[in-house]
């Protein structure tokens, strides 16, 4: 069965776009067939961080508005097969994301054979991050570890129970999960950060994952490759036990411990 | 833009005669009870005589001036009254056949009215007296109201929630957000929770903020109820 899964937040910045591109890539390399779809509409940018901006042609307002048909629009992705692109309109107006029209493009994809449908959400709780919930069977709730990120999740988290297709048919809800990006274990030790234990206290929702606060994952975006390809990376890892998490893999959770580095590490800087 | 129906807890007010004073006494004594839930809210004028030469106009300003926004009139009125109310442009609200939904949760305050759906849960009569039990977290945004009785909440209540309780309220988990217990002014009402670190509690009106609150208390279980018009909090063992 196809799943949908948007990833979403709230609040801007708290890493939604980084976390759909590594978390599709990492689906797709499962061999499950996997489509990534941009829904911030006028703030396209998942395609630079997966690296395919030079291909794009057509977009998602594009195949609502019958303009172009999904496989025009559709950007295979170069790296990893079995994964797509359906990059957001960088002109169009926010208005065009109707339900219906959106509905119709999930329905499709599913009827080609796509198994992971994975929403980028805008930021906010607007028509945007609306459209992009309101399909979904499950949904990565990204967060940081910091109080008004925590709060809008929670909100957003709400909307996903009263908001979504699922809460408006009373089917079986929609599966939240949630994924804590940016943690900083030497912060939180430092107490300038809210631990995974006080977001558990705050929020309640299972955690899939836990990303590390990383210099690899802004490299990884300038270089347009989704960070879970840099096997050697900490949020690259992270990433992975998110992915298999996902697909019910049991994985401890790694990286989220402050250890002190030693006298000799810290004396020749590794 | 789809038109979808919704339903709607209103407050609702009687009008007997054409004597306006009691209408405007009524009001200010609601909106003194609980100003926070009540400040913008929609309220229904429901008129019970339908041979009263009602100025609607004036109805619409003493509405206005306590701090609440007309939704319409309701009512067995006269075709005269039908009239005046069209001529005003204020809208007639029937009551629906169908029962009130047993819906708890309000996404967000009521932006829109809907009015054939909105006279549906305007409850003219007390209801039989019924605890209303919510189970799981109430999350940010989120806004539970139980009517004319008392509220259990099992879970958290999120910072940014709201739940509000004609009777008492009962919390088996964390209260972060805002609870308002005896919202129509009900003194006796009392709110119970396991752990207490709100941002406001209110009984009949009268409120205490998480800056106000004892800190021995924070975190604590703990009843909150009047005495003597005054917030008091006591260890719950
Ligand atoms: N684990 C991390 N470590 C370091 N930087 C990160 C991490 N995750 C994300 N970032 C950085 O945070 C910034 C915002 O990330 P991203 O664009 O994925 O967020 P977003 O939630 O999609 O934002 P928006 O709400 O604007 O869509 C980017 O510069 C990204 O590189
Ligand atoms: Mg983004």
């Amino acid at each position: 069965m196809a799943k949908v899964i948007v990833v979403t937040s709230g609040k801007g910045g708290v890493g939604k776009t980084t976390s759909s591109a590594a978390i599709g890539t990492g689906l797709a390399l499962s061999g499950a067939k996997t489509v990534v779809i941009d829904f911030d509409i006028g703030l396209r940018n998942l395609d630079l961080i997966m690296g395919c901006e030079r291909r794009v042609v057509y977009d998602l307002i594009n195949v609502i508005n019958g303009e172009a048909n999904l496989q025009q629009a559709l950007v295979k992705d170069k790296r990893t097969p079995g994964l797509f692109i359906l990059p957001a309109s960088q002109t169009r107006n926010k208005d065009a994301l109707t339900k219906e029209g959106v509905e119709k493009v999930i329905t499709d994809l599913k009827a080609d054979g796509f198994e992971y449908i994975i929403c980028d959400s805008p930021a906010g709780i607007e028509q945007g991050a609306m459209m992009a919930l309101y399909f979904a069977d499950e949904a990565i709730v990204t967060t940081n570890p910091e109080v008004s990120s925590v709060r809008d999740s929670d909100r957003i988290t709400g909307m996903l129970s009263s908001k979504s297709l699922r809460s408006e048919q009373q089917l079986s809800p929609v599966k939240v999960h949630l994924l804590i990006t940016r943690y900083c274990p030497e912060r939180v030790q430092r107490e300038e950060m809210l631990s995974i234990e006080d977001i558990d206290d705050l929020l309640g929702i299972d955690l899939v994952g836990v990303i590390p606060e990383s210099q690899e994952v802004l490299n990884a975006s300038n270089m347009g490759e989704p960070v879970i390809l840099n096997t050697d990376s900490d949020a690259g890892k992270a990433y992975q036990d998110a992915v298999d998490r996902l697909m019910g893999i049991e994985r401890e959770l790694r990286f989220v411990k402050f250890e002190k580095k030693g006298f000799l590490s810290r004396l020749f800087g590794a | 833009m789809t038109l979808k129906s919704l339903n709607f807890s209103l407050l609702v007010v009687a009008v007997e005669t054409e004597d306006l004073s009691q209408l405007a006494d009524e009001l200010n004594k609601r909106r003194i009870m609980a100003p926070d839930f009540f400040q913008y809210a929609p309220v229904v004028v429901h008129v019970e005589n339908d041979t009263a030469n009602l100025d609607f106009l004036r109805i619409r300003e003493i509405v206005t001036e306590n701090g609440f926004i007309l939704a319409g009139v309701s009512g067995e009125l006269s075709d005269s009254q039908k009239e005046a109310l069209h001529a005003d442009k204020i809208a007639i609200l029937r009551r629906s056949k169908r029962q009130a939904s047993k819906e708890v949760v309000v996404e967000d305050k009521p932006a829109e009215v809907v009015p054939e759906e909105v006279a549906e849960t305007a409850t003219f009569i007390a209801n039989e007296v019924k605890t209303k039990i919510v189970t799981g977290r109430v999350r940010s945004g989120q806004q539970i109201y139980a009517k004319e009785c008392d509220l259990v909440i099992n879970g958290d209540v999120s910072a940014g929630a709201e739940i509000i309780a004609d009777g008492n309220i009962h919390i088996y988990g964390t209260l972060r957000g805002r609870a308002i217990a005896g919202a129509m002014g009900d003194q006796t009402a009392s709110v119970f929770c396991r752990v207490l670190a709100p941002e406001l509690v209110s009984i009949a009106g009268v409120f205490k903020l998480s800056e106000g609150l004892p800190h021995e208390h924070l975190g604590k279980s703990c009843i909150v109820s009047l005495r003597n018009g005054q917030p008091v909090i006591e260890t719950l063992n």
